[in-house]
């Protein structure tokens, strides 16, 4: 049964979860607690904070979540691809079609890449 | 293990356990009056739809849900908020500016899926019962893919092309706008 496979998994997640609950309880109830405006400022690499962190970010960054997502997409496709090629190289004339196949669908991706980079999207300016 | 007379197995907690954590943070979602929070607990619920596809033995479908939608797709309605400006200063409360066609939508989907759910063949109906006994993994995708629906495999790249081209127009058009 493949789900009992996933029991490590399931165990990390609890371990995880009640050793951060721990370590945080474990501090609330040792740790001296005297607040200062000094110590509540957010940390900010010794620097004093500029305004809130919650500002407006750069439109520019949501191109570069757009195309990873894209290619976030075709790795889901190439890896089941690549775990099967193995079980085809039995038959040579299948996994010679399976890797054109492949060809053939990052090819059509690769012109989009090609595409984004000529239009300077992926230039940081 | 029995419970009020009930035989409970591992797996029936195991199922528990992920619907809750799946239908709890879906209402937080929901609820939540700080988008950025209702956007969080977006990806805890995606996480916890992965936990149900590992129950049914669709491994690999669980590795393309934690791939995409918890690692790209959040990520992207996280960068949306922190792209929007209103978004990010002003308390966004959710609220339903129209409870009759919030019933209504949230009616025909349930309907719908309901309708889905019933005609299924399960696995259930055709193995014994218990967690499912089929490989749904990587090799059943993978043969599939490249056997029978090869077509639709290299046009699922076009529609990803497409997209691409799409978030370049886009990008363009922002530029002589941008700070």
């Amino acid at each position: 049964m493949l789900a009992k496979d996933f029991l490590a998994v399931g165990v990390f997640i609890i371990v995880g979860i009640v050793f951060v609950a721990v370590t945080l309880i474990a501090s609330y109830l040792f740790r001296p607690y005297n607040p200062s405006g000094e110590k509540l400022r957010t940390y900010e690499c010794g620097e004093i904070p500029l305004g809130p962190a919650w500002l407006q970010f750069r439109v520019g960054y949501y191109v570069y979540a757009l195309i990873f997502l894209i290619f976030d997409v075709e790795a889901a496709f190439i890896f089941p691809w690549a775990a099967a090629l193995l079980g085809f190289s039995r038959t040579k004339t299948l996994a010679v079609l399976g890797i054109i196949d492949m060809v053939i669908f990052v090819g059509v991706l690769a012109l989009g890449l090609v595409y984004a980079w000529k239009k300077g999207v992926l230039e940081w300016k | 293990m029995a419970i009020l007379g009930f035989e409970i197995t591992g797996y029936q907690i195991a199922f528990v356990v992920l619907a809750g954590i799946t239908l709890g943070s879906a209402a937080l979602v929901v609820l939540m009056p700080n988008i950025m929070r209702a956007a969080l607990f977006l990806g805890l619920t995606l996480l916890g739809v992965a936990g149900l596809y590992v129950l049914m033995n669709a491994a690999f479908l669980a590795a393309v849900q934690v791939m995409i939608y918890v690692g790209a797709v959040t990520t992207m309605i996280i960068l949306a908020i922190f792209l929007s400006h209103r978004l990010m200063q002003v308390g966004f409360a959710q609220a339903i500016h129209n409870p009759v066609f919030a019933f209504a939508a949230a009616g025909v989907m349930f309907i719908f899926l309901f309708i889905t759910v019933a005609n299924s063949l399960w696995v259930r109906d055709i193995c014994a019962p218990g967690p499912a006994n089929t490989d749904v993994g990587v090799h059943a995708v993978a043969n599939a893919l490249l056997q029978p629906y090869v077509f639709p495999f290299e046009l699922a790249s076009v529609v990803l092309l497409v997209a691409l081209v799409g978030a370049v127009v886009i990008a363009k058009e922002d530029r002589p706008g941008e700070p």
